[in-house]
Parts: structure tokens; sequence; C-alpha cells
């Protein structure tokens, strides 16, 4: 389905095709303005330009993105082209591409090619995607930012010297910056959420078990999520459309009929439930200044759209946490648990510090981590009884400066966006305003497992509310 | 007023107050673990275990019997049905 331009909250506001969306590029396909082969032309060329300054890609892949686009424009001859017809899009690198270089980030796998596609990027080739590459990731989606891996981490294109925020660093910073439209990233306690903020673009994670996620080196395997990172609620539509669905290959997959995710999103917010969790970023943890201020004025948005706010008490993001990571570094350790027996050092120093203890923790407190976190998540599962959205601030902080010598923070405070890993829930970050010193900020929404058209719905009705996902980097700045 | 969804932890009790695990004891840990790291990472775990070991230790305890660890299997609407 098509959502009318009338209903389209575009992010092309400037006829500059780099920020043109994913809905954006498949109507120039449709009216023949534009051809995938020009667009990934003009992106190659844009990413020449700006990649210096921003590591975004751990590997180009040239060659295959001119096969697909022209590949795409016989297709978009016929009718029924794919979702993804000619759409360029990059995967972090810790998913499986055959024959190309996936890496992790790591020394570990520095000249590993799989034989197989990861599920998500046989969806994305089978929608008509165009591979533009593999994109930038903390090592193995963990720990970091890094400067002892063979690739430099990735920067922030909306202030030279600043991180694009946690492991999916390369998609959030070259969908920021117009390198790509779309791009696929991994969340296991916000890694989509968090640079999405940071970047101010779209980042959406899936239900757990929507999304397959056979061929992607694993993180955590009781959180790890795959999704999309856009630059409007629409295209994220798009994309989970064309990835989401049963694999019997990934043992968490969960079995569910097809949803149409653009049948339902102009449907608007009258009469939505909305629990507001503000003592996550203004009562236990203390966020930026600016941050609550521009959550406050988003929910007044939806508000004044017909939303009902009702502000709610949840555990605090510190209980979530210390559940999330015993979970993950004992999970960590045990996938990783050869190579740290055999070549640790081959390992950045930040991913030894953050999962080499996962080797000392007892099978009991890992057990007592499990249990509660169903404790928690069942608190959710409440709270979901009465509210249809759960919304809180995207990130607590904007974009942070890098700072290559500071190597010792082995706990971060508490993440706001580990909740909904906890529970399982979609959840996905929007752009709702800027710092005082121009950084974007986020909005968190969250729904009920597999309510993805629902959270859909009420964040593009936001986007049409507002312009901050029009807003991109200033070309100058992006050094 | 805040509707609130937090219910009392069925498990109260933690380990908080247990004294912090000397590099000695992280070091005798990590041999029973069988790891056999060198000088330099088996220094980096001695700085960084403290950390975790704390958190570990806020954990709740002592949980009613029932109270089922999450199994990862599970992404549908059985944790729902759970709370019924």
């Amino acid at each position: 389905m098509n959502v009318p331009v009338s209903q389209r909250a575009t992010a092309a506001a400037r006829p500059v095709p780099e920020y043109a969306t994913v809905a954006g590029l498949r109507d120039l396909y449709r009216t023949r303005a534009a051809s995938p082969v020009e667009v990934v032309r003009d992106l190659f060329a844009r990413t020449e330009k700006y990649e210096p300054h921003l590591h975004c890609f751990v590997t180009q892949t040239p060659d295959i993105a001119l096969a697909r686009a022209k590949a795409a424009e016989k297709r978009l001859m016929h009718p029924g082209p794919g979702a993804l017809t000619g759409i360029p899009y990059g995967l972090k690198d810790v998913i499986n591409t055959a024959g190309v270089l996936t890496t992790g980030q790591s020394k570990i796998l520095r000249h590993n090619v799989p034989e197989h596609d990861a599920a998500v990027e046989a969806c994305m080739k089978a929608a008509g995607g165009v591979l533009m590459g593999k994109l930038t990731t903390y090592e193995f989606a963990h720990g970091g930012p890094s400067w002892d891996l063979p690739w430099p981490p990735a920067m922030n294109p909306w202030k030279p010297g600043y991180l694009p925020g946690s492991t999916s660093s390369g998609p959030g910073a070259a969908v920021a910056a117009g390198l790509l439209p779309a791009a696929i990233g991994t969340d296991t306690g916000g890694s989509i959420r968090m640079p999405a903020a940071n970047c101010g673009i779209v980042g959406l994670k899936p239900t757990y078990g929507l999304v397959s996620r056979r061929g992607v080196l694993p993180n955590t395997f009781t959180f790890d999520t795959c999704g999309p990172m856009t630059r409007t609620v629409e295209d994220a539509a798009i994309v989970l459309g064309a990835i989401a669905g049963y694999d019997e290959g990934d043992i968490t997959s969960v079995k569910r009929a097809p949803v149409d995710y653009l049948r339902d999103i102009t449907g608007g917010v009258r009469g939505v439930r909305v629990g507001w969790v503000r003592h996550w970023y203004d009562g236990d943890e203390r966020c930026h200044p600016d941050v609550a201020p521009a959550v406050e004025a988003a929910l007044k948005v939806l508000a004044d759209a017909g939303a009902i706010v009702e502000e709610i008490r949840l555990s605090d993001l510190l209980v979530y946490q210390d559940c999330k990571t015993t979970i993950s570094i004992t999970e960590m350790f045990s996938a990783y648990e050869h190579e740290f027996r055999t070549r640790p050092q081959d390992f950045g120093l930040m991913f030894r510090n953050k999962v080499l203890a996962g080797a000392l923790i007892r099978a009991e407190d890992y057990f007592q981590a499990q249990r509660q976190r169903l404790w928690l998540a069942r608190e959710l599962t409440r709270a979901f009884k009465d509210h249809d959205v759960l919304a809180t601030a995207g990130w607590m902080t904007p974009a942070e400066p890098a700072q290559p010598d500071k190597l010792d923070k082995f706990l971060r405070p508490p993440n706001i966006t580990t909740p909904f890993n906890i529970g399982g829930q979609p959840a996905m970050n929007i752009p709702c305003g800027f710092s005082r010193e121009g950084l974007p900020l986020s909005l968190q929404l969250a729904t009920e497992h597999f309510a993805e058209a629902l959270l859909l719905r009420v964040g593009h009705a936001y986007q049409l509310a507002t312009d901050f996902h029009t807003r991109h980097p200033a070309e100058g700045l992006i050094q | 007023m805040t509707r609130t969804y937090v219910q009392p932890e069925s498990g109260t009790q933690t380990l908080k107050d247990l004294p912090p695990s000397t590099p000695e004891e992280i070091r005798r840990m990590a041999a029973q673990a069988g790891l056999q790291l060198p000088d330099g990472i088996m220094e980096e775990l001695c700085k960084a275990y403290p950390a975790f070991e704390a958190m570990v230790r806020r954990l709740p305890r002592a949980r009613l019997k029932f109270d089922e660890p999450a199994h990862h299997c599970v992404a549908d609407a059985r944790i729902g049905k759970l709370d019924q």
C-alpha cells in the first residue's frame, strides 16, 4: 500500500536526492523521475566525500549495488516490483552477507567472508533492495566506542568530534548524513534506538521474535533483535514489512500472519492511551536539561491530537539494567568463549572489559536475573493492559563527544531503552527536538508485543504534526 | 496522581553487603573457570570485575519458589497470560 503524499511525513523537504526517503524514492521510480542506478551513483559520490570524516562503512559494495540497481531498473518495468526495489540500504557489520566481508568490527573476524546471507539480508534482497555496504558497529555490537580495532568508530554528522551513539553507530550516522535512506541495525539493549536518538532519525526495535536473527552475530541470545533505521516512521514501516516474518531457522522466530504496516498508519491517535514514564529520565536518573522539555512538548503534541496521556511509574531503570547486564555478559561470554580462551588479546579493550567478567558469573546469578526478567516483563505487561503506548525519552542525553583516552568505563548509567528489551516489546525512537547546541533529541514509544502497526501509527501521527525529522546536518558541519 | 505498576519484589534479600572480591580471589575464580589469561588481561579483569560483581549482588534473592525464569523462546502472549 502507498500512503497518499498529503499524509506523508516527508523528509525530502528540500529537493536533495540524498535526503529522499524510501517512500519518496519509490514515488520517483514509479514516475520515472529517477532511476536506481542514478541514485546509487549519487549516493556513492556523496559517501566518497563524507566517509573519510564519518567512518560509517567497514566495507562498501559498489559492484553489488550497481548490479542490483540495474536489476531493479528492469524489475520496475514490470508490475508488482518488490517493496524495496531500487532502494539503497546498508547493513550493520554483524549481519552475514554471502561473499562479502562480515567482521563484527573485530580483529577476530577480520577476514571473515560468510557463505550464506543472514535471513534479514535475504529479505532485503528479495524485496529488491540495493546493498551499498556493511556499516560500522562496536565490536560484536557491544562495548565501544573503541580506537584499538582495525576500523575507527563512526562519527556523528551533526557535530564534528561527536559520537553517533551505541553500536548501530554506522547505520545511524549514514542515514542521518544522507548517505543511505535506510539501514538495518541490531538492538540488544538499545543499539538501534540510541544512535537513532543521537543522530536525529527513526530507529525501530521490533518485537523479539518478529524479525529473524539467523545469520546475525550474537550479542545476547535472550535480547537480540534487528530492525530498521530510517529518516521517517513511514519508511520504517516499509522496511519492517520487508523483513518481518517467520523463519524456522531462528528458534525464537514467531509464526504470525503477515501485517501491512502502512495500512493504518494514517489512522491518527485519537483515543490512544499513552502511559508516560517520566521518572525514568527525570527522577531515578537525571537526563540532560534539554531532554525533559522536548519529551514533554512531544507528549503535548500527541495529547493535542487526541491521545490520552497519563503519567505512570514502573521499576527503576537500574533494576532493569542489572537484570539485563547480568544476562548479557554471561551469554556474550558463552558466545565468544572459545576466542576468549585462545586469543583474548585479539579483542579490543572495551569488549574485554565489558564481557570477560561474564566468565565469573555463577549459574545461580544468571538464573536469578532470568527470574527477575520475567518479573519485570510482567510489570510491563500490566502497564500495557491499561495503556496502548508507553512513552518516555529516547535517550538521556544528546550526542556526546568522542573521548579516545577514556576507556575505563565498565558499566554505564542505566539505558532508558533497556526495559523494552527485557520485556521483548517493540519500541521506536523518533526525533522530537534539538538541544541548545543543535543536537537531536528523541521520543521513545513502545507498545505491547506485535503491535508494531499501532506503534508506527502513533509515530507517524507525531511526524505529521512536527518537522524535526525533516532537518538535516549542515553540510559544512559533516567533517 | 501517578499510577504505579511496581509490585513489591518477591525476593527482597540481596548480596549487597558482602565484601568485594580481592584481586587474589578474582584470580582464583578465573583459574577455577579455566581461564589462562596473559598478565595484562588478568589485570584488566581484576579492575573490571568489581563493578559487575556489585551489579550481580543487587539482584533480588530468595524469590518465591514459583517465580520461574524467563525463557528466551517465549516471546508471545504467554508472558501476559502468566499474570492472569
